[in-house]
């Protein structure tokens, strides 16, 4: 009886704490998950994209930034960039984490999809930090 | 009848009080004084295995001015928010600003500018139209309900866990009471009556499994009422404005 009495407040008392570890993070686990990121700087990027697309066509610029936007890329602004816009607007994206918390890399994204759908390239210089708006 | 200790005593009061009026005065003197609070924030944003890094100052007074510093390899440029409601964002390097009036760059999503005019306690869901639903203890912590009121809101409830009276952990559901998005507060630094964590850790789900965006936020540099030119930072007349999301 006294050590079905003593698992059960072990159980009890581990179900606590397990809500209870649910409420703090391992700041040790989020610092090595940072540390083994690879980091994207805004010039090197912006360097990547104009020195190998700067010659392409309007058409391939928006699927390849369709396919940056894709992959995750989209919330740093680097489609932007292979489409040409200020850096400005690139910045903007990374400070409102994401372009307004990843809602409008997502909608340019659709944006981009109907760009490719319909053959036209309508994002291409665009300089506002809404291409769609 | 009164004799001479009472009347002594009696004599005494009035100092006794006028001294009490002086001291509440200067009390109250002291509350009104405008707070200013700044700190230097490192943003870590990390995605699909990828890293930004975003370095900025930040400039907050409890009438809900708001100063960003942004400064990158990319470029350097403010964000300035003002008391009504109208942001402005400018760009040195080009002397060109926009006017935001849609709270695209709102600093009410900013936590400095959350806990300086007073939104701890809540995290300014009331300022969304949150309302408090329940509140229970579980072990060491008090956790807090809030749900929208607001239809079209993507969260419909946002939980809050507090320990020692100060929020450590906020979640954040949509319709179908999944999880959006987790924050982690802590490294609480308390200056007077002000605390602030120094480190909060945000992560959001995505649709897939392990699709998730963390983000770091680390503080340094608080300073608490120690004035400083850059809570008065204004945009240059001269600027070129343009509006966010004209069409080319």
């Amino acid at each position: 009886m006294k050590k079905l009495l003593a698992i059960l407040v072990a159980m009890v008392a581990f179900t606590f704490a397990a809500k209870a570890a649910s409420y703090e993070i391992n700041d040790a686990s989020i610092d090595a998950l940072v540390a083994e990121a690879e980091m994207v700087a805004p010039a090197s990027a912006d360097a990547a994209a104009t020195a190998g697309l700067s010659s392409a066509s309007a058409d391939s610029k928006t699927i390849v930034a369709f396919v940056l936007d894709t992959v995750g890329l989209g919330a740093f602004g680097i489609h932007r960039l292979i489409l040409g816009t200020r850096a400005i607007n690139v910045l903007l994206y990374i400070i409102t984490f994401g372009g307004i918390f990843g809602i409008i890399p997502l909608v340019d994204w659709i944006m981009l999809l109907l760009d490719i759908v319909e053959g036209t390239a309508s994002y291409i210089g665009n300089p506002s930090f809404i291409m769609w708006l | 009848m009164v004799d001479n200790s009472n009347r002594a005593a009696l004599s005494g009061r009035p100092l006794f009080l006028l001294a009490v009026l002086c001291m509440l005065q200067l009390s109250a003197g002291v509350c009104s004084a405008q707070r200013l609070v700044r700190a230097d924030v490192q943003t870590t944003q990390v995605t699909a295995g990828k890293k930004t890094v975003v370095n900025k100052n930040v400039f907050c007074r409890n009438d809900g001015t708001f100063v960003s510093h942004y400064k990158s390899s990319g470029g350097e440029f403010y964000i300035v928010s003002s008391r009504l409601g109208v942001t402005k964002v400018y760009a040195p390097a080009t002397n060109e600003a926009m006017t935001d009036t849609q709270g695209l760059f709102s600093p009410k999503d900013e936590l400095l500018y959350i806990f300086t005019t007073g939104g701890s306690q809540d995290l300014g869901l009331s300022e969304y139209g949150f309302r408090l639903k329940d509140t229970k203890k579980d072990g060491t912590y008090i956790v807090r309900n809030y749900v929208a009121t607001k239809s079209g809101s993507k969260c419909e409830r946002v939980e809050i866990a507090y320990k020692e009276f100060l929020p450590v952990f906020a979640a954040y559901y949509d319709k179908k009471d999944k999880v959006i998005t987790k924050t982690y507060f802590s490294q609480y630094s308390k200056s007077g009556t002000f605390a602030f964590p120094m480190r909060v850790t945000e992560v959001t789900y995505g649709k897939e499994k392990n699709d998730s965006t963390v983000k770091l936020d680390v503080y340094s540099n608080l300073k608490v009422d120690v004035d400083d030119p850059m809570f008065h930072y204004d945009v240059p007349s001269t600027a070129r404005m343009a509006q966010p999301g004209k069409k080319k």
